[in-house]
């Protein structure tokens, strides 16, 4: 049997939650989502400048998340421009 | 130029003469951005073709909105973070084709993934990488600043983070 350690770090509350329920969908333990999941980050992060990646979790600030629940409580109607670019529109293909 | 086809970049398309202006974003195309949906799937490239030379791309990636500030006890009636988002981190287009509308289509392209996105999975919206220069392009089109402690880009010069909920997109495409 491989050699193992425990580890411990603070996390958010939705990024441990994101963990919960990812094991008790997969079936996956804990443990091997983490470790694969460093896997792939470090080789990410080893084979990309930093200004390739697209940071897949942005957090909000207060005032940031306020703006944004205004704006889904009650979405802004369209402007002429967005309506103008979206009779543009074609539909992405699916390879 | 004739008539360019959008779709997802392939390891074949010609990207070596592609040129935007911007060296980082030349390089991008050309270095990175195959690897990062074939390797690392960290984000799709779209690609606007011309025979089988890319002329414009846009880069796109599942991402989400979280917010670290709120107690279990005061989440209700507020949405369910962390909230999906699109995440459209790159927009270039080739110094041959620029003026033409090339830029638009390929936003529309992005917003019309955003939709798609919503009805198979789930997406509240929109986020868009602006570089300084193109926020008035994308004030125009309804985004609003977004105010981040974490996740920005590494583009420099920083790109402003702006938002517009895909509602608004499904608005607009109902004409």
């Amino acid at each position: 049997m491989a050699h193992v350690t425990q580890i411990s770090a603070q996390v958010s509350a939705s990024a441990k939650q994101l963990l919960d329920d990812f094991s008790d969908a997969s079936g996956i333990k804990k443990n091997r989502i983490v470790e694969d999941a460093l896997w792939y980050y470090v080789r990410a992060r080893r084979e990309l400048p930093e200004s390739a990646f697209v940071p897949a979790r942005m957090v909000l600030t207060p005032e940031g998340a306020a703006a944004v629940d205004r704006a889904l409580a009650a979405p802004p109607p369209a402007t002429p421009e967005l309506v103008r670019l979206m009779r543009t529109l074609e539909s992405p293909d699916q390879t | 130029m004739g008539e360019l086809a959008i779709r997802r970049l392939l390891p074949g398309d010609d990207t070596s003469r592609f040129r935007c202006g911007d060296p980082e974003y030349d390089l991008f195309l050309q270095r990175y951005a195959a690897k990062d949906q074939d390797r690392l799937f960290v984000g799709t490239t779209y690609a606007a073709l011309d025979g089988t030379r890319v002329v414009g791309y846009v880069t796109v990636a599942v991402g989400q909105l979280d917010r670290d500030d709120l107690r279990e006890a005061d989440r209700g009636g507020l949405p369910g973070y962390p909230l999906p988002v699109l995440r459209l981190a790159r927009l270039a287009v080739d110094v041959t084709a620029q003026g033409q509308g090339l830029g638009a289509r390929l936003t529309a392209y992005a917003f019309a993934i955003a939709l798609q996105i919503k009805t198979a999975a789930g997406c509240v919206g929109v986020v868009v990488d602006a570089l300084p220069g193109r926020v008035d392009f994308y004030s125009a089109l309804g985004f609003a600043e977004l105010e981040l402690s974490s996740g920005h880009s590494a583009v420099r010069p920083r790109p402003v983070a702006m938002f517009l909920t895909v509602a608004t997109v499904e608005d607009a495409a109902r004409g």
